[in-house]
């Protein structure tokens, strides 16, 4: 369910970004219409309108006239970079200064992510690491 | 816009529902003059009309709705999306043929009355003035009554919607309308309800007889006229309060 | 059929005490509006006004363009369910819940039957009970089949839920968002569950004390308010100019409450002072919004 402390909208494209990058919805797969996320989480439909056309002016969603609404071609890949290109900035940098913060050496912190790469590689059955 | 409910809604709705009451009334009530007839027969004399007398809760019963037409009807119409104009402006036409049915009914009693009485021997006798002279006088017993009845249900709504808007408003009304009541039995006849009784009238000098036909039928339109009027001072914008309150 | 709303101006006083002190704002049609509001702020009598239940003492309520008091254009499109609902509980012997659909389906245009009798269904109510029989929650339910199943182009409800456990509640919102969106309409509904009923409003009204406090859409006013936590120094100077709507002071943490949309810079200020930002529920900023009224920012 939503979490009511913030615009319920953004939190709807930002699941459906998710589903997006996690393959969850594929490319030109329609997604629910306006009323059925209105009925199925109980809000207004245009809160559900209002995610979508965020997501239309960003280009992760196209609207087909009288049918609805679709998962752009491009998508994945465009949500992807948008992610990578932020990754650094907002993952890795402020892990870094958090650990020199902490005084955590870097070079455990950079033994740490290999190690835990290689598990995670081997362990997963799923996934791709690589783009 | 939507199509609306239909000219004279309110009139019908209400002729449906209160028609549907008063017959349903009609008949404990003339039941319970039956069991009188038949006490007064086996103990007493019966020399008077019975009936005459049985006149005067069906007067009661005119006032009584007549407050429940503003008091109650008026807000439930308001709330159903009707305007105030709407109901004042269709009232007069139901109160005319609401008081026209009991008139009717209390006709038929008065001729029913008049055959058990010859079958019986009794002297069907009327105590009062009025209109008329003889029971027989189907016609103006029938006028004589819708007069009466009229002004009665407009007195009542008077009140009625007075009392809805300010309790100060209705008790300051109340001896207002019995005035109006007054004047409209006086015209066709003796006032024989409580705050006039026949020694004070005849004190004051009132004739205790019935006017003219003519004079009847313009002092009690009138009344009920005035009344109709003040009543519409009343309502026309009126506050609806919540029923909760 | 959908109505706009237009109040200007509007003022209803009851002798000394003003209910409604110059309100004016214009609502859209074919959009579920909320009015929010304290007890005593003046919803349901601006609501009344705005049903043509109570004239104004100045100042006009416009539905659709047109004047709406004792106007019989739009008198019979707009349904306004006070509480339980304004039906026949004094009209005995005619006061069984079938009497009370029966009223409806006789003055309101667009009733539909077979949807009330759906309702009363869902709801469970007892055709045969008389109204002063059911029980409150009962009743609640009567009075929103009476207001859903009037498809009126305008329908108002005026914490229509009073009594009903929150089941029947969420039934109640159900219902309402699937006919809003079969049968588009205007809906205006006060309530003061705001974080139960607040998903469902397009737009949201604040009135306090008879005065407008704020209008715009849900979504904005979800946006509009942050909550910054951390050291109490680092807090202190990060609000400085900002419209501060609380403050919670807890040992070295200090957590303030702030009204307006934080900019990016803002956002990259808070971070780099090691402070926490987080959203505030809109019931929060209701009540510091209508709390905070006596005392300027």
């Amino acid at each position: 369910m939503f979490d009511e402390r913030s615009p319920i909208y953004r939190q709807i494209a930002a699941q459906i970004r998710a589903d997006v990058l996690s393959g969850t919805l594929q490319a030109d797969e329609q997604i629910m219409s306006t009323t059925q996320y209105a009925a199925y989480y109980r809000i207004n439909p245009a809160t559900a309108a209002k995610a979508f056309q965020e997501l239309v002016d960003e280009g992760v969603l196209y609207k087909r006239r009288g049918i609805g609404m679709f998962v752009g071609p491009d998508a994945r890949e465009a949500l992807r970079s948008e992610h990578r290109r932020r990754f650094f900035t907002d993952v890795v940098d402020p892990m870094v200064a958090e650990a020199l913060a902490i005084g955590i050496p870097i070079e455990d912190v950079i033994r740490r992510i290999t190690h835990a790469a290689d598990e995670q590689i081997s362990g997963s059955t799923v996934g791709e690491t690589e783009s | 816009m939507t199509p609306q409910p239909g000219s004279w809604a309110i009139a019908r709705h209400r002729l449906r529902l209160d028609t549907a009451a008063v017959v349903v009334l009609w008949i404990p009530f003339t039941l319970v003059v039956a069991a009188i007839y038949v006490l007064v027969g086996l103990y007493g004399n019966l020399s008077t009309s019975v009936w005459e007398q049985a006149t005067q809760a069906p007067r009661w019963f005119a006032g009584g709705l007549g407050v429940y037409l503003t008091a109650v009807y008026l807000p439930l119409y308001i709330t159903h999306g009707q305007t105030r104009r709407q109901f004042a402006t269709q009232m007069p036409a139901f109160v005319v043929v609401l008081a026209a049915l009991l008139a009717a009914l209390i006709t038929i009693g008065f001729a029913v009355e008049r055959v058990v009485y010859d079958l019986g021997g009794w002297l069907q006798a009327l105590e009062r003035a009025h209109l008329f002279d003889g029971v027989d006088q189907y016609p103006v017993v029938l006028l004589e009554f819708w007069l009466v009845f009229m002004v009665w249900i407009a007195a009542g709504a008077l009140v009625g919607a007075a009392f809805y808007r300010r309790p100060g408003l209705g008790l300051l009304l109340v001896p207002v309308v019995l005035a109006i009541v007054a004047a409209a039995e006086l015209a066709v006849g003796t006032a024989f309800f409580g705050p006039f009784p026949e020694p004070l009238l005849t004190a004051a000098g009132v004739g205790l007889e019935a006017r003219p036909i003519p004079v009847a039928v313009i002092t009690c339109f009138t009344l009920a006229v005035v009344t109709a009027g003040l009543t519409w001072l009343v309502i026309r914008d009126l506050p609806i309060r919540s029923q909760a309150a | 059929m959908t109505m706009s709303i237009e109040v200007r101006d509007l003022e209803l006083r009851y002798g000394n005490v003003t209910a409604l002190d110059r309100l004016s704002f214009r609502l859209d049609g074919g959009k579920i509006h909320g009015l929010l509001g304290r007890n005593g702020s003046g919803k349901t009598s601006l609501l009344s006004v705005m049903a043509a239940f109570r004239r104004a003492t100045s100042g006009d309520a416009w539905i659709d363009g047109q004047p709406v008091f004792e106007n019989p254009d739009v008198a019979s499109d707009i349904c306004f369910i006070r509480g339980e609902g304004d039906t026949v509980v004094h009209d005995w012997p005619a006061d069984r819940v079938k009497d009370a659909l029966a009223f409806a389906s006789t003055f309101r245009p667009a009733w539909d039957s077979d949807y009330a009798t759906a309702l009363v269904d869902r709801f469970r109510l007892p055709l045969k009970k008389r109204l002063g029989q059911l029980s409150r929650g009962q009743r609640s339910a009567l009075g929103i089949t009476l207001g859903l199943a009037s498809r009126a182009p305008l329908t108002m409800f005026d914490e229509s839920y009073l009594g009903m456990d929150a089941p029947s509640r969420y039934v109640f919102y159900d219902e309402l968002l699937a006919d809003f969106m079969a049968h588009p309409r205007t809906f205006v509904i006060s309530t003061h569950l705001i974080e139960e009923v607040s998903s469902l409003f397009e737009e949201v009204v604040i009135i306090d004390e008879g005065q407008l406090v704020l209008h715009e859409s849900a979504e904005e006013l979800r946006a509009r308010g942050a909550a910054v936590t951390g050291p109490t120094e680092q807090v202190a100077r990060f609000a400085q100019g900002l419209t501060i709507l609380g403050d919670k002071q807890l040992g070295p943490t200090r957590s303030v409450m702030v009204y307006g949309e934080l900019d990016d810079g803002q956002i990259e200020l808070a971070r780099e002072s090691g402070l926490e930002l987080g959203p505030i529920a809109l019931q929060d900023l209701f009540v510091h919004l209508t709390e905070s009224r006596g005392r300027t920012s």
